[in-house]
């Protein structure tokens, strides 16, 4: 019963075979193991397992799998480029924007999809963008602080 | 202590690299060959007989390996008094015991083999409310014979005694204390007040889902990786579960995501466990977000009367309080709550006239646990909110009475244990300048909203432990490995520990490498809970490296034919006193003929520290709008200032800070897990709501203050734990700044949309 599933990962082409209901949270965790995306709910609820496809914040845990079928998809081993840190990675360590860590990957890619589409948001289009994203540790007060950095920054 | 190079400063966080690019590995992250995965039957009746369990559908079903129930269990029990069994016997006693187990090829598998499991039920009598089942002679029985189970050696330094009683069979522990003359502490006060609080149970919540992963190992033994708080307990209890010798389980707690008291107690590996050892294959348990909220071993649910005697003068007089704790139908950890939970009401005010009871009570609801406060968010609710009162009563001002009742230097406090290096007069001095305290905000009101400011103030106490061991590897290179048992769940001790490691050697953060949360390789930690980590695994570290300092000196000093006394380290290099050329590498010491090589050794904390106990207070003062159309309650404006003693890393102690903010506002207005007739019917971030950032103040409305900072006599470079306080003191400010706004007093937390229209409507 398995599909052949064709798409890019972080910039390169993969092809796998996979049950058309699993979702894409689990053919990247499971057969692709990138696991940086984490599984906090499995029901679209949490935002830790949030990816980036063709430019838009997903909710991997509710993308099938043949919804991914040709799509250009990051996950947040995709945002180092050539050993240098994104500077949304940068500014979350920087300002200490984690604690246990197992939000931030999907707090990082949400928030790179939207500093994609709006390089310098106000602290209002943060929490806009953000509020599908819980974490319960830091209290939000530092991630807020740290991606209201990276928007200041000029970003090549 | 002014020439700190490391301690003090607000270096990054060690783990930083990895949480940020997705290499930070989760118990989930690990899979392992021939894997097989583990699911979990559970009962749907919240008291019921087991009759027939017919697994025969469920074993034939293509890719299961094993389907295993109570029959299959392992001879020892789960639980405070090892009272629950790894998998439901003859009865079960919640809704969410488990009753059977899977193993299988896929998770799909496994759970479409739940799905065949056919198990007979009797149903029987429950009860679900915890005065109603304390009362003596109750029909319903959760457990029978409870009182006769062994319990675990004293809590560490509780000496509290198991006082249950024949016609109390639902009681499973009491504990009481007193101080003075409660009675005459009543007559002599000139105000009495009396109030009841009501606490919902509620939901840590961590981010990362419960998992556990066991391998079985040739010897007969058990790896186990898990997101557990604490790995040699888990270590210890496993083994005594499965009747093993403790080495031969190994616990490995890798990352862990988010804990805050949930993730302590073997969760989910004795099943994995029993899997694995049925089908000599490893078996990994990934508990559903339901699954968590069912049996996450939440947070209690408490009634607290409270009755307080103050005098016209402004001093406290006398308090009695009287707790009684839904422990559900195990032990779980709530039984050593029972007695830890008085930290709330004894450690921050003088009162001469003090009287505690307190009541653990097993009813049919689902196993409670220990939380971040361990009790002190309800208790600390209702003491700060019954001083809001009674400054009202008597015509003070909130802030200066609690200012004037505050424990000084020095005071012994109701636990007998003296008052040292608290900066508690501080703490609220600095959120009430911070919020305008006493001044008048500057708006009232805006259309529907109204307006108004609350504080509080808090403190809690931790162990100091002589059971926290380190060791210190000095290397070749000059690398400083440092072997740990505490945890990183999120709180950052692996930065602290690194940054004191760092100091005693003069050597970059960087050069500190750690190894931690392996029973099989880490010595031993009594857990990394109550605030203690900081404090206790952090004297050891510091220890640790003096002591594999004075074995570095000893070698050099007869390389160079020097005394000892005259060398000083620095970036890995050796010098005289005083000289700026460096003398030796601490690579050279290992070179042969040298003189030996440096002596790892353990180091054993035997002596005991001077206090049993360290406390930390803190205080909180906030702003809130309330909604009189609708009942929504927004936080505006929020303080806290904790005391630490010297923080170690600044900004990761604000940080701590922040934290309890969201946990805070969430406890104080949402968060409640409803359960009807024993059915959790909330389990899911929908119906169950935890802040997210459009809920909580952010930016500049946010202040996260460290006062001067006295260093604690015994704490690693005068500085100790905090954490755990830093959710405690929101609910009870914001239940003021409620009645400061629009004249409700809520007593019960949450304090929803709804409680608040309810209590606005009767006011009028
Ligand atoms: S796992 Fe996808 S939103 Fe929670
Ligand atoms: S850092 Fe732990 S959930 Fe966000």
């Amino acid at each position: 019963m398995k599909m052949p599933l064709q798409f890019r990962v972080n910039g390169e082409d993969y092809e796998v075979y996979v049950e058309p209901w699993k979702t894409l949270l689990e053919v990247l965790r499971d057969e692709l193991e990138l696991t940086g995306t984490k599984a906090g709910c499995l029901a679209g609820e949490c935002g830790t397992c949030t990816v980036i496809v063709d430019g838009k914040a997903v909710k991997s845990c509710l993308m099938l799998a043949p919804q991914a079928a040709g799509r250009e998809i990051m996950t947040v081993e995709g945002l180092a480029q050539g050993g240098k840190l994104h500077p949304l990675q940068q500014a979350f360590i920087d300002h200490f924007a984690f604690q246990c860590g197992f939000c931030t990957p999907g707090m990082l890619m949400s928030s790179k999809a939207l500093l994609d589409e709006n390089p310098h948001p106000t602290a209002d289009d943060v929490k806009e963008g953000l509020y599908g994203n819980f974490c319960r540790c830091t209290g939000y007060v530092k991630i807020l602080e740290a991606v209201l950095a990276a928007g200041a920054k000029p970003r090549g | 202590m002014d020439e700190l190079s490391t301690v003090g400063k607000s270096v990054p966080r060690v783990d930083g690299m990895e949480k940020v690019t997705g290499t930070a590995k989760f118990t989930n992250d690990f899979a392992l060959p021939r894997m097989l995965y583990g699911k979990v039957l559970r009962s749907p009746y919240p008291h019921a007989r087991i009759g027939r369990i017919d697994v025969s559908q469920a074993s034939k079903l293509p890719g299961v390996k094993a389907v295993l129930t109570g029959k299959d269990n392992p001879e020892g029990r789960m639980g405070v008094v090892l009272d629950r069994p790894i998998v439901a016997e003859d009865e079960v006693r919640f809704v969410g015991e488990a009753v059977a187990l899977v193993a299988a090829e896929s998770l799909e598998v496994a759970e479409e083999a739940l799905d065949l499991i056919d198990v007979e039920y009797e149903e029987l009598p429950a009860i679900f409310d915890a005065e109603e089942a304390m009362k003596p002679h109750s029909e319903v029985v959760v457990q029978l014979g409870h009182h006769l189970l062994p319990s675990i050696p004293a809590y560490a330094g509780h000496n509290i005694p198991f006082a249950t009683a024949e016609e109390t069979p639902n009681v499973y522990r009491a504990f009481h204390i007193q101080e003075g003359d409660i009675e005459q502490g009543f007559r002599e006060s000139d105000v009495v007040l009396e109030n009841r609080f009501v606490f919902t149970r509620t939901q840590h919540c961590a981010m990362e889902p419960h998992c556990a992963m066991a391998r079985p190992e040739p010897d007969g033994g058990f790896t186990v990786w898990a997101s557990e708080q604490h790995p040699f307990e888990a270590q210890l209890f496993l083994s005594r579960i499965f009747k093993l010798p403790v080495p031969k389980v190994r616990v490995i707690a890798p990352f862990i995501g988010g804990a805050f008291g949930g993730k302590l107690f073997v969760m989910g590996m004795p099943w994995a466990m029993m899997l694995a050892r049925r089908t000599g294959r490893p078996v990994k348990v990934v508990y559903s977000r339901e699954e968590v909220f069912v049996d996450g071993y939440s947070d209690v649910p408490v009634v607290i009367y409270i009755k307080d005697g103050v005098k016209k003068d402004g001093r406290l007089w006398a308090r009695s309080v009287k707790a009684v704790i839904n422990c559900g139908a195990y032990s779980g950890r709530v039984l050593l709550l029972t007695g830890s939970m008085v930290m709330g009401a004894t450690v921050n005010y003088r009162i001469p006239h003090f009287w505690w009871d307190s009541y653990c009570v097993a009813t049919n609801e689902p196993v409670s646990g220990s939380f971040r406060g361990f009790g002190g968010v309800q208790l600390i609710h209702a003491v700060e909110s019954q001083m809001d009162m009674l400054a009202k009563a008597i015509g003070m001002d909130a802030y200066k009475f609690r200012r004037m009742n505050l424990y000084k230097e020095g005071e012994i406090n109701l636990l007998g244990q003296p008052t040292h290096a608290v900066e508690a007069e501080e703490c609220l001095d600095k959120v009430a300048e911070w919020i305008g305290w006493g001044k008048k905000p500057e708006k009232r009101e805006e259309g529907p909203w109204r307006i108004g400011r609350g504080i509080s103030a808090q403190g809690k106490g931790g162990l100091v432990s002589p059971y926290s061991l380190a060791e210190v590897k000095v290397h070749f290179d000059g690398t400083i490995e440092i072997r740990h048992g505490a945890t990183e769940v999120g709180q950052g001790c692996n930065t602290i520990l690194s940054q004191i490691a760092a100091e005693e050697f003069q050597t970059p953060v960087g050069k500190v490498r750690q190894i931690s949360g392996d029973t099989a390789v880490t010595p031993y930690d009594i857990t990394s809970t109550a605030n203690l980590t900081t404090f206790n695994t952090g004297n050891t570290v510091r220890r640790a490296c003096q002591d594999a300092k004075r074995q570095i000196f000893e070698i050099a000093a007869e390389r160079l034919k020097m005394k000892a006394e005259d060398l000083e380290l620095k970036d890995g290099l050796i010098y005289t006193r005083g000289k700026t050329e460096a003398a030796l590498k601490l690579g050279d010491i290992f070179v042969p003929g040298g003189g030996g090589t440096a002596k790892e050794e353990r180091e054993r904390i035997l002596k005991k520290f001077g206090v049993d106990y360290m406390f930390c207070h803190g205080a909180c003062a906030l702003e809130v709008a309330v909604n009189t159309e609708t009942g929504e309650v927004k936080v505006l404006r929020i303080a806290q200032c904790h005391d630490m003693g010297t923080p170690i890393n600044p900004q990761a102690c604000e940080a701590q800070i922040d934290s309890g903010n969201g946990f805070g506002v969430g406890r104080a207005l949402y968060e409640e897990i409803v359960i009807e007739n024993g059915v959790t019917v909330n389990p899911n971030f929908v119906d169950y709501k935890i802040p997210s950032m459009l809920e909580v103040p952010l930016g500049a409305e946010v202040s996260s203050m460290l006062p001067a900072g006295v260093p604690h006599e015994d704490g690693p470079y005068g500085g100790k734990g905090f954490g755990e306080s830093t959710n405690c003191g929101i609910s009870p400010a914001i239940a003021g700044a409620l009645y400061d706004a629009v004249g409700i007093r809520m007593l019960d937390l949450p304090i929803t949309r709804e409680r608040v229209l309810g209590a606005l409507k009767r006011v009028g």
